[in-house]
């Protein structure tokens, strides 16, 4: 079902007249505990869960930060960056790590100095609850009582998990609605992105890939009367080719995908939203593992061309890369965990300042095979491991290196260290960052003059908690168990975020 | 002449009307600006219709004004008794019809009586109406614009 605007226009037309956003009336998880106070008391114990604390101001900048050993003359450039961050507002604490409002970050980095900006995302959710000097909207895994009604989506659109840059355009990305524009130079919310008349507030997820000559794939997790995955090809130049709106029984929450040269691969879990539970987002949310896993493997070139394999029951946030062998086998990775417990639980208890168990929830490096025959098969490893990163230029193709978190040790509560993962080898290469550090995903930037698919550094920040400072680490990815090469410490402790990306100029 | 015969008929249709029914009044509040119309329609209960009908099916009145910002108020008046309830939408580029994105969910303000939400899907007939009772002087329907 490729639809041309004509056919939304056709298809809307026999639509009810519908909120098809579910109204999130009450949450299991709003016990009477004061999440706040057992946070605060937690922290003065824990300095970890600084990590998790609401930054002093909505706005920061710091020049010229000061560089621990030597940054790299050849490394120029924006380094941005998005997470929740605004957890505590108008007397409520948010009761899951996905719902704090979002917080973009911009390192720029000119002649061998840094400077940050950063600002809390002033999206119409944040502007609404400022003027009524109150929480309005309850979230991912938050009730809000008595707050506003839920029309749609991006009523409640935080923007807080990713940030994309594309043919000069800055976004920040959210997943349940639509993709934020934001004014690079002040970080200022301008508006919701929309890529077509008819596609107003359609979800867009916060993992859209972007294939080495620009081309830009995405979806979005779309529940409704009937669940749907929606399907997005958009041009190197922004302007959006085609999209499906594809029907999918009892659909997993679906947050990243892959793609290869000639297919999209959409790693399903049983984690299946079901109606008619009023609750917050996760809690209307149900393990079932009866279901499996199911794989939908969609043709780059024709969105109506699908196909589907089973893997056993597995929750996971991230891929690294796909891609498909001579004879067809698409071949892709996943951090992945027997199920969904990391949502339901650790992610939620270390907004009261509960870190037991923390550690545990996170997933596994796996690489996961779907063979043209309609066979499967997936191989976990014992690796903890979050985040995967690849060299941008091997999106869709084979690719020998994945940079990832990994845990150092096996009493670790979160993961420590830097991990390259040599694939044709099976070698692994890792720099512990030590006690009292935190990382945070590392993005692969190449350098110019080699072809080599290592040859470029990682980027990515760290907070060092014994400290209160956050910092911006940058490796050279030949060498990463050597450390950082530099360090731009930030006068100030940042809070714990998702994901980022590097340009070369600003966007 | 014909102007007066017009008011006879007219008041000997009024006379027609049982006694016992009362004024609709209908509200839509929170018209964010005064560009294009408001458009709206009273539902009623009716086997076989699902509510709210895009089609006009299931309604018994119909309106159409220009957009003023703020609150418009509609009446009807001489409704017999029962449970009417109350759609709108501010219909800002004069399609005349409410603008959906491909998910079916409304990219124009739009607000239903009592401001009832549902679950996933439009609010329930029996969340929206309002019931004029026999007897009644009258009866409001409220709803605010949600954009």
């Amino acid at each position: 079902m490729v639809m041309q605007r004509r056919d939304f226009l056709k298809s809307s037309a026999v639509l009810g007249l519908a909120g098809l956003v579910p109204r999130f009336a009450h949450s299991i998880a709003s016990t009477d505990t004061d999440w706040a106070a057992s946070f605060a008391g937690a922290l003065k114990e824990d300095p970890r869960l600084l990590g998790w604390k609401t930054p002093s101001a909505d706005t920061f900048g710091t020049e010229a930060l000061r560089i621990e050993g030597k940054w790299p003359a050849a490394l120029e450039g924006t380094f941005w960056r998005n997470g929740p961050a605004v957890h505590d507002r108008h007397g409520l604490r948010c009761q899951h790590w996905f719902d704090g409002d979002g917080f973009l970050q911009a390192f720029r980095i000119s002649g061998g100095q840094v400077n940050h900006r950063a600002r809390v995302l002033n999206t119409p959710k944040l502007t609404a609850e400022d003027e009524a000097a109150r929480r309005l909207y309850s979230g991912f895994g938050t009730h809000v009582p008595d707050g506003a009604p839920v029309r749609k989506p991006d009523d409640m659109n935080v923007a807080n998990i990713s940030v994309l840059a594309h043919h000069g355009e800055l976004l920040a990305l959210w997943e349940g609605g639509s993709a934020s524009v934001v004014d690079p130079e002040s970080l200022r919310w301008q508006g919701f992105k929309s890529w077509g008349q008819g596609l107003e507030g359609v979800p867009f997820t916060a993992h859209p890939k972007v294939d080495p000559d620009g081309t830009l794939w995405a979806f979005g997790y779309a529940l409704g009367a009937k669940h749907q995955l929606v399907l997005y090809h958009i041009s190197p130049k922004g302007a959006l080719v085609k999209i499906a709106l594809v029907p999918i029984d009892a659909f997993g929450m679906l947050h990243d995908f892959v793609v290869t040269d000639a297919h999209l691969v959409f790693m399903i879990p049983p984690l299946v939203m079901e109606m008619g539970r009023e609750t917050s987002f996760i809690d209307a949310h149900r393990w079932r593992p009866e279901l499996g896993s199911r794989v939908l493997v969609v043709a780059k070139d024709d969105f109506e061309d699908r196909r589907w394999y089973e893997l056993p029951p597995a929750f996971g946030f991230h891929h690294g890369n796909a891609w498909e062998e001579a004879d067809g086998t698409i071949r892709f990775d996943q951090c992945l965990d027997d199920d969904a417990s990391l949502v339901f639980d650790a992610l939620r208890d270390v907004m009261r300042g509960d870190l037991d168990g923390f550690g545990a929830a996170f997933g596994r490096y796996a690489q996961i095979s779907l063979s043209p025959s309609g066979g499967a098969s997936m191989d976990m490893t014992a690796d903890g491991a979050e985040f995967p990163k690849v060299a941008p230029s091997t999106v869709g193709k084979r690719n020998r290196y994945v940079y990832h978190l990994g845990v150092a040790g096996g009493d670790d509560w979160y993961l420590r260290s830097l991990v390259k993962r040599d694939l044709n080898k099976d070698r692994l290469q890792a720099f512990d960052f030590g006690a009292g550090k935190i990382p945070e995903e590392h993005v692969f930037v190449p350098s110019a003059g080699s072809n080599d698919e290592d040859a470029g550094w990682l980027v990515g920040t760290v907070l060092d908690y014994q400290r209160e400072v956050s910092g911006l680490n940058v490796f050279d990815a030949q060498h990463i168990e050597d450390g950082p090469l530099a360090t731009a410490w930030l006068p100030y402790p940042m809070p714990l975020g998702f994901h980022g990306c590097f340009r070369s100029g600003l966007v | 002449m014909k102007i007066s015969l017009s008011a006879m008929c007219l008041s000997l249709f009024l006379f027609s009307v049982p006694v016992l029914a009362g004024d609709l009044v209908l509200e839509v509040k929170g018209v964010r600006s005064d560009q294009g119309d408001v458009l709206g329609a009273v539902h009623v209960r009716t086997p076989g219709v699902k509510f709210p009908s895009r089609d006009g099916e299931g309604t018994v009145h119909n309106f159409k004004t220009l957009a003023r910002e703020g609150t418009i108020t509609v009446v009807f008046k001489d409704v017999a008794p029962g449970d009417y309830a109350l759609t709108a939408f501010h219909d800002e580029d004069r399609s005349g019809e409410i603008n959906s994105n491909a998910l079916g969910i409304p990219t124009e303000g739009y607000a239903f009586g009592n401001d009832a939400t549902g679950f996933m899907g439009p609010p329930k007939f029996e969340d929206v109406a309002v019931t004029l009772e026999e007897g009644a002087e009258s009866v409001t329907a409220s709803g605010s614009l949600m954009y």
